[in-house]
């Protein structure tokens, strides 16, 4: 009997903190000689193997006994647990658009096969189990305090989103501003090579398909990498404080007149992209490398359009607040 | 989906909670041991896992509202708890907040 009681003992105290697991482990076999000689008496005689048994089971398997006694403290609690599962939503729309939209390319450049389906899955789910991971870390150290929570506890009503009265022109969700947010930061690790670029997905095993990039994007590396910087804090603004509309219209607009200094500075420059494939047909290239250049010409004018727009509603907004 | 049976004894879990930790500090105006002061709360009639009763414990000694030592007691070494200086004021403050509720509530139920 007593071999299985300290069998037991020495499996809690495995799990116990240094410091407390003497102190814990003479508290839980005082408890537990108390319950044997209680069940003794009642029964007139010494408890065979299997009453003992049952007895240590009543009192719970050992890492349930052991985490009573550590500090009651949930990985994501519930208070915490609204804000991550936002977060990991973002998260999973972003890990959904990176892994569709190359299989997209794919399709659209006659690349696709029978496995784009499955490789299209193997993709995301990876990349929407690590990114859970790491919401789940971040969250875990808010929850113990490593990571303040000054930005959720010391909000105001002022500086939630404004009632757009109809007019959602270019009015961000705080969604949409987590959103863009990761998908600049993804850019800038892009940008910067500290990420892969998802255009590796687009070129096929033996490299006989593959995108050129033009040499403008080199000589434009830094003000692109300045622009992407700038969009940082607009997007930051949209998530921490959508109420400061002129703070976040100000820089809208250098964000806006940076985008159109790029759009027409490569504008010029065209083709921006060439596809090269050795051993490709060169009528179905061609054909190809046009409405590459069409979509990326399209691409231009519906940024310098949007870029237009924007830049209008926020000198509006930050003349009239 | 929880059945009316799961939704009582998670709401009875919870309105308990709070007030089994009344109870384990009301009980420990005298000095007792684990064992003993489960078997006090037993018998006028609060039933408290010792699961969780031993933690607890722990955690309000941790809080200074208890005090605790070791002492030999029927041939085995036991560890005897009772309430702090600071622990009968938190216990005093904490049964006139119980009563306030209870006299609240009562008209209501």
């Amino acid at each position: 009997m007593n071999d299985l009681i300290d069998r037991y003992l020495a499996a809690v105290a495995a799990l116990l903190p240094k410091g407390q697991r003497q102190d814990i482990i003479a508290e839980l076999r005082d408890l537990i000689m108390n319950k044997v000689e209680e069940a003794e008496e009642r029964l007139g005689r010494p408890l065979d193997k299997n009453e003992t048994e049952t007895l240590l089971r009543e009192i719970g398997h050992p890492i349930a006994v052991a985490g009573r006694y550590g500090p009651r403290r949930a990985l994501v609690g519930p208070e915490l647990y609204p804000y991550w599962e936002f977060g990991v939503k973002v998260l999973l729309a972003i890990a959904a658009i990176a892994a569709v939209v190359p299989a997209v390319i794919m399709l659209l450049t006659g690349e696709g096969d029978a496995r784009l389906v499955s490789r299209t899955v193997g993709d995301f789910v990876p990349t929407a189990m690590t990114l859970i991971g790491f919401a789940t870390l971040v969250a875990a150290a808010f929850e113990r305090g490593w990571i303040k929570t000054d930005g959720l506890t010391n909000w105001k009503v002022a500086d939630l989103p404004q009632l757009s009265g109809g007019k959602t022109l270019f009015v961000k969700s705080r969604f949409e501003g987590v959103f863009e947010l990761a998908v600049t930061l993804l850019f800038i690790g892009w940008w910067t090579k500290l990420v892969p670029f998802p255009a590796a997905l687009i070129t096929d095993d033996n490299h006989a398909l593959s995108l050129v990039m033009s040499p403008i994007f080199q000589t434009l590396w830094w003000p692109v990498l300045a622009l992407a910087i700038i969009q940082i804090p607009a997007s930051l603004i949209a998530v921490v404080r959508p109420g400061w509309v002129r703070g976040r219209s100000a820089v809208e607009i250098v964000c806006s007149l940076g985008g159109l200094a790029l759009v027409a500075v490569l504008w010029p420059m065209q083709p921006l992209v060439t596809v090269v494939a050795p051993d490709a047909n060169v009528a179905g290239l061609a054909n190809l490398q046009r409405s590459l250049d069409l979509s990326i010409q399209v691409g231009l004018v519906i940024a310098a359009g949007v870029y237009f727009s924007k830049l209008a509603v926020d000198v509006w907004r930050v003349v009239k607040g | 989906m929880p059945t009316e049976t799961d939704i009582f004894e998670s709401l009875r879990q919870e309105l308990r909670r709070g007030s089994l930790i009344l109870a384990v500090l009301a009980q420990l105006r005298e000095e007792r041991y684990g064992y003993s002061l489960r078997q006090a709360l037993s018998s006028v009639g609060v039933e408290i896992d010792e699961g969780a009763l031993y933690p607890m414990l722990r955690r309000l000694e941790a809080q200074g509202l208890l005090a605790s030592e070791w002492r030999e007691e029927d041939k085995r070494k036991k560890r005897f708890y009772q309430l702090s200086d600071d622990g009968r004021a938190v216990l005093a403050r904490l049964a006139d907040e119980w009563r306030a509720i209870n006299a609240a509530l009562e008209p209501l139920l």
